[in-house]
């Protein structure tokens, strides 16, 4: 079923390509019609992470699948072959959790009632509070939004596949399985929803505000779900002289996830955190995964002892920037940041599940850097390599179809210069659903590089003495949401980046402005804004992150703080 | 067969039981600690001079002159020193990670115990001022907060380890100005929570308590139709009205913030109307005005000692409340209600012999059995006494004095601050933390990019005349 379903897309997406000549691969001159869509690697050193390495081995893919692997396996006659002599072949990478390609739902702003703006404004303010994060029944699959470029940098860092969900509220959203190709998301998924995310994060300007009220929030949906499920199970058994019970989107969504059919991943980073997550699914019966965890290496024999599968984030604490004075962080602090390289050693150690993932990492291209430092720090390396490869493959219930090179599989493949976790190795291309893929140079690079430097001219922006956060591209234009009482308002970012500061415009549905005082440091920017609403001037201020494509933050008016996520429009170049 | 299997497991765990036993017997008195030649302030029975403190197992298992241990016990000789019952903390917010849920004016179904945080610096901080056992409340910024927790400051230990296991459940109520203004400054166009009064606030905690009567009802009504036999469906599960069912019940303690004379009556009278009483009043700073009230209710009284005109609703209060309400029987205990109050805890309590001639024991009590009273924790902790949890502080001199300074805490008989061995691991703290700050300043880029910008190289060998390798 699931092999037919890539068959057609594929070759149609396949002969656009072709005839759009916009692969650089596949020179123009040479075009010509395939048979089918046959590949054959050769030459290369494959590593199938399930088998024995290959030297000089062979990959035939055919129609997305592997079609052959081996060390002396003819090649087809209608095979392309790929001469990938002194490389490395892998399995594409998995990142088990992400929130790549997400738009968050925008729901419209309404309209303003009558010609008053600001009316429209506090009747805007004054509605009952959002409930963003709040409704388990919000799907991922809705809000993704694939474009050809929206996942370039992951695939200059041989990741092919990632769980993908909004990292906000509590119920942050059923949470699906992609592949990072160039097709409409529809292609893409691999399995949705697969679990439902829950954080601890409270929402804003309601119930619930506070962790405590967070915990309680969840206690309660649960039981309520029970309650439900007792409700419907009795009038459909028998509904003759029976009150029919009301029926309700969140409490329906949250059956399987009570029934056991569907995991939840708890979003954590602290220990406290993950012994909460368990805690409460223990509490319930739930079936879960630990995402995050970057402290997980003090607990792993606790971990162990629960039997917890734990998707651990390879976005390790980070030195603030701008610290002036290193004496004024705590012991606590310091050491955190030292042990973390060493959580996925420790893991492996206890006999822990994990797979890798990259939590909040700012740029993709450290997911492997990481990966190479957990290795440095005890992990060996095949361990490593099997945590983004077969082993989130087998949490995620994909091991038939993805995690290693084998007959059958899906071909997502990564053709590397050489050893991954060697500092100079390059992706040189990934394959996915048996579709060659150029890599496109990160992002962060293009844009305040030392070439775009160089042409702008930016004041302090000498490659190499900056701090790495601090090329976050602020530049371009954001779709943004901010969270105000009314539900999510839309609104449009435009922002140029010059070294640190930052001009640009906002617009929202109460107008366009210009923003002042726009300063990034790091991947932290700050901007500020003033609406005129009939000759009243409302002064927002804005505090944000950005997380590759992705941005989020808070946004203060007159007290009070909502906050609001984002993506980047796609370059259209 | 399955029977033979059961008798062999059966003298296999005994053999296995006895050999343990036989264990210990071969070092008997090394669960046991010695505390000898101490001045120890019991907070029950008076002051034992050269006393001893027996402990086995965490438990106090004998006090006084003449105390005999095991040959293996480890002795601590505490010459010169005073030994008081672990302090206790009526009023804490120390060690969670969050103190309101104010968005609602009734938050009953919010429990501390879910956020505290094991990691909090202010856990050691108390510890070094002997702080052994805390309730963690909820705040005031509503009418009816959330249900409280209660932990012992287990330094290094999971929460689930420093929960009190059998502590009572309590819940925190608010009277008077906070509840009331929590949301004053709330944006412009943004409704304001009700209440906005102290009438409002009297009337939500009426209402609350109805709606907790209705709910009991609903489930006695429910667990009545099955006791007939029939099958209906139970009722939602209401976490808010089940807790609070329980308040009416008698099953969860009401720990209530309170100021003003009028309103400490209102919800004494209140809590009567419903056929239940308050457990212990907190911060009650005009207690000393109705003070014949609170005794008949039998409420207690958790204070600041000597705080006041803070605030409009603070500007009668006297640091004399302590002693009038404690010769009205009432069981006073102090408070921090401040990280920072709690790491000099005992010191307040001294204060209280000067405002109105508490005598020594009584000012103890206040930072010890009283609070534990209040709490229905007195059987294990507060004082020191035989079958007492060992949660005790050994000090280089009278609790009273502001020249003394515990040396030594310790909670069901494990040492938590040590102050002698804090001192010498104070150097190596310092050095660690100098060598990785050196580790961090010798690799300041801790994430290298090991991908340079990849150009695009094309890796399809074209037009390969054999297509073989």
């Amino acid at each position: 079923m699931r092999k037919k379903k890539f068959y057609l897309p594929l070759v149609c997406v396949i002969v656009l390509f072709l005839m759009a000549s916009v692969s650089i691969i596949v020179r123009p001159t040479s075009a010509r019609m395939f048979d089918g869509e046959a590949y054959a690697i050769r030459g290369a050193t494959v590593v199938t992470v399930t088998g024995a390495i290959i030297q000089k081995g062979v990959v035939v893919i055919r129609n997305g699948l592997i079609e052959a692997v081996g060390a002396d396996i003819p090649i087809p006659g209608d095979a392309r072959v790929i001469d990938a002599t002194g490389m490395t072949v892998y399995p594409g990478f998995f990142d088990s959790y992400t929130n790549y390609g997400i738009r968050p739902a925008a729901t419209p702003t309404p309209r303003p009632t009558g010609d008053d703006p600001m009316q429209a404004f506090i009747a805007q303010m004054t509605a009952p509070p959002s409930t963003v994060g709040l409704l388990p029944e919000v799907t991922v699959v809705e809000q993704l939004q694939v474009t050809e470029t929206t996942f370039d940098q992951q695939r200059a860092a041989g990741i092919t596949t990632a769980l993908t969900a909004p990292r906000t509220g509590v119920f942050q959203g059923q949470s699906a399985l992609i592949n990072l190709g160039t097709d409409t998301a529809e292609k893409l998924i691999l399995k949705a929803p697969f679990s439902l995310n829950i954080g601890f994060t409270s929402a804003r300007g309601g119930y619930p505000g506070s962790l405590m009220g967070v915990f309680a929030f969840l206690r309660q949906s649960l039981l309520d779900a029970q309650h439900y499920r007792e409700e419907w199970a009795r009038y459909t058994k028998a509904p003759r002289g029976a009150q029919r019970p009301q029926v309700s989107k969140s409490l329906a969504a949250l059956q399987p996830v009570i029934n056991g059919e569907m995991p939840v991943i708890f979003n954590t980073s602290s220990v406290r955190e993950i012994q909460r997550a368990i805690g409460f699914a223990e509490e319930f019966k739930l079936k879960y995964l630990i995402a995050g965890a970057t402290q997980s290496y003090q607990i792993a024999d606790y971990l162990k002892a629960k039997n917890a599968t734990v998707l651990l984030s390879l976005s390790f604490p980070q030195r603030p920037q701008g610290l002036e004075d290193p004496e004024r962080e705590a012991l606590r602090v310091l050491r955190e940041r030292a042990e973390a390289p060493k959580a996925a050693a420790a893991l492996h150690k206890a006999g822990v599940r994990f797979a890798f993932s990259s939590g909040t990492l700012v740029r993709p291209q450290d997911y492997i850097a990481n990966a190479a430092r957990a290795i440095e720090a005890g992990l060996p390396k095949e361990e490593a390599l099997k945590a983004m490869t077969i082993y989130p493959a087998q949490i995620f219930g994909l091991s038939e179809q993805l995690g290693s090179i084998e007959k059958g599989k899906i071909a997502n493949l990564v053709i590397a210069t050489g050893d991954i976790f060697t500092r100079d190795t390059r992706v040189r291309n990934v394959m996915i659903d048996g579709r060659l893929l150029d890599i496109r140079p990160p992002e962060t690079q293009r844009q305040t590089g030392p070439l775009a430097g160089g042409r702008r001219g930016e004041r302090g922006a000498v490659p190499g003495t900056e701090t790495p956060g601090s090329a976050a591209l602020a530049a371009g234009t954001w779709l943004l949401n901010t969270n105000s009482p009314s539900g999510p308002t839309a609104s449009t970012l435009t922002l140029r980046q010059d070294g640190e500061s930052l001009a640009g415009e906002i617009s929202t549905p109460l107008g366009s402005v210009p923003i002042n005082n726009g300063r990034i440091r790091g991947n932290e920017l700050t901007f500020d804004f003033t609406l005129n609403i009939q000759g009243q001037q409302l002064p927002i201020t804005a505090k944000g992150k950005i997380d590759g494509n992705a941005i989020s933050g808070m946004m203060e008016v007159m007290g009070q703080s909502y906050d609001f996520s984002g993506t980047k429009k796609p370059n259209q170049q | 067969m399955r029977r033979w299997q059961a008798i062999f497991l059966s003298i296999l765990v005994g053999a296995m039981g006895a050999a343990a036993q036989a264990q210990q017997a071969q070092q008997p008195g090394s669960n046991e600690i010695l505390i000898r030649n101490a001045t120890i302030l019991t907070a029950s029975h008076g002051t034992i001079e050269n006393g001893s403190i027996l402990i086995r197992n965490g438990k106090i298992a004998a006090v006084g002159k003449d105390v005999k241990a095991s040959a293996n016990a480890k002795v601590i000789d505490a010459t010169g020193m005073y030994v008081t019952p672990g302090f206790v903390d009526s009023h804490s917010h120390s060690a969670l990670d969050g103190t309101n849920e104010g968005s609602l004016s009734v938050t009953a179904m919010v429990r501390m115990r879910d956020v505290v945080n094991n990691t909090d610096i202010n856990i050691y901080r108390q510890l070094a001022g002997g702080m052994t056992t805390i309730h963690q409340l909820h705040g005031s910024a509503n009418s009816i907060g959330g249900q409280n927790s209660i932990i012992k400051l287990k330094w290094g230990r999971t929460v689930e380890e420093m929960w009190v296991a059998d502590a009572p459940r309590t819940i925190k109520f608010a009277l008077g100005e906070n509840p009331k203004r929590a949301n004053f400054n709330a944006s412009q166009g943004t409704p304001r929570r009700f209440p906005a009064t102290r009438m409002g606030v009297e009337e939500t905690i009426r209402e609350a308590f109805t709606q907790g009567r209705e709910y009991s009802k609903k489930w006695e009504d429910y667990q009545a139709a099955k006791a007939r036999g029939e099958n209906p469906l139970p009722p939602r599960r209401d976490l808010k009205l089940e807790a609070m069912a329980d308040v009416l019940k008698g099953k969860i303690d009401i720990h209530s913030h309170c100021y003003r004379a009028d309103e400490i009556v209102m919800l004494m009278r209140l809590c009567e109307e419903f056929g239940i009483k308050v457990r212990t009043l907190q911060h009650v700073l005009e207690g000393y005005k109705v003070a014949p009230e609170i005794a008949k209710h039998g409420a207690s009284a958790s204070i600041l000692p000597d705080w006041w005109a803070y605030k409009m609703e603070a500007y009668d209060a006297v640091p004399f409340n302590a002693a009038i309400m404690t010769h009205r029987g009432i069981v006073v205990s102090i408070h921090s209600d401040s990280n920072e109050h709690a790491r000099r805890f005992y010191q307040e309590a001294g204060k209280m012999m000067k405002y109105g001639d508490l005598t020594e024991e009584q000012a103890l009590r206040l930072v010890t059995l009283n609070p534990a009273i209040q709490m229905r924790l007195d059987h294990r902790i507060g004082s020191i006494d035989v079958g007492k949890d060992a949660d005790l502080v050994l000090l280089n001199g009278h609790p009273f004095s502001i020249y003394s300074r515990p040396e030594v805490t310790m909670i069901e008989g494990e040492i938590y601050f040590d102050r002698k061995e804090e001192l010498k691991r104070r150097d190596l703290l310092v050095k660690e933390k100098k060598d990785l700050i050196e580790r961090e300043r010798r690799s300041p880029q801790q994430v290298q990019p090991t991908q340079a910008a990849p150009t695009i190289i094309p890796t399809i060998a074209e037009d390969d005349p054999d297509r073989h390798p």
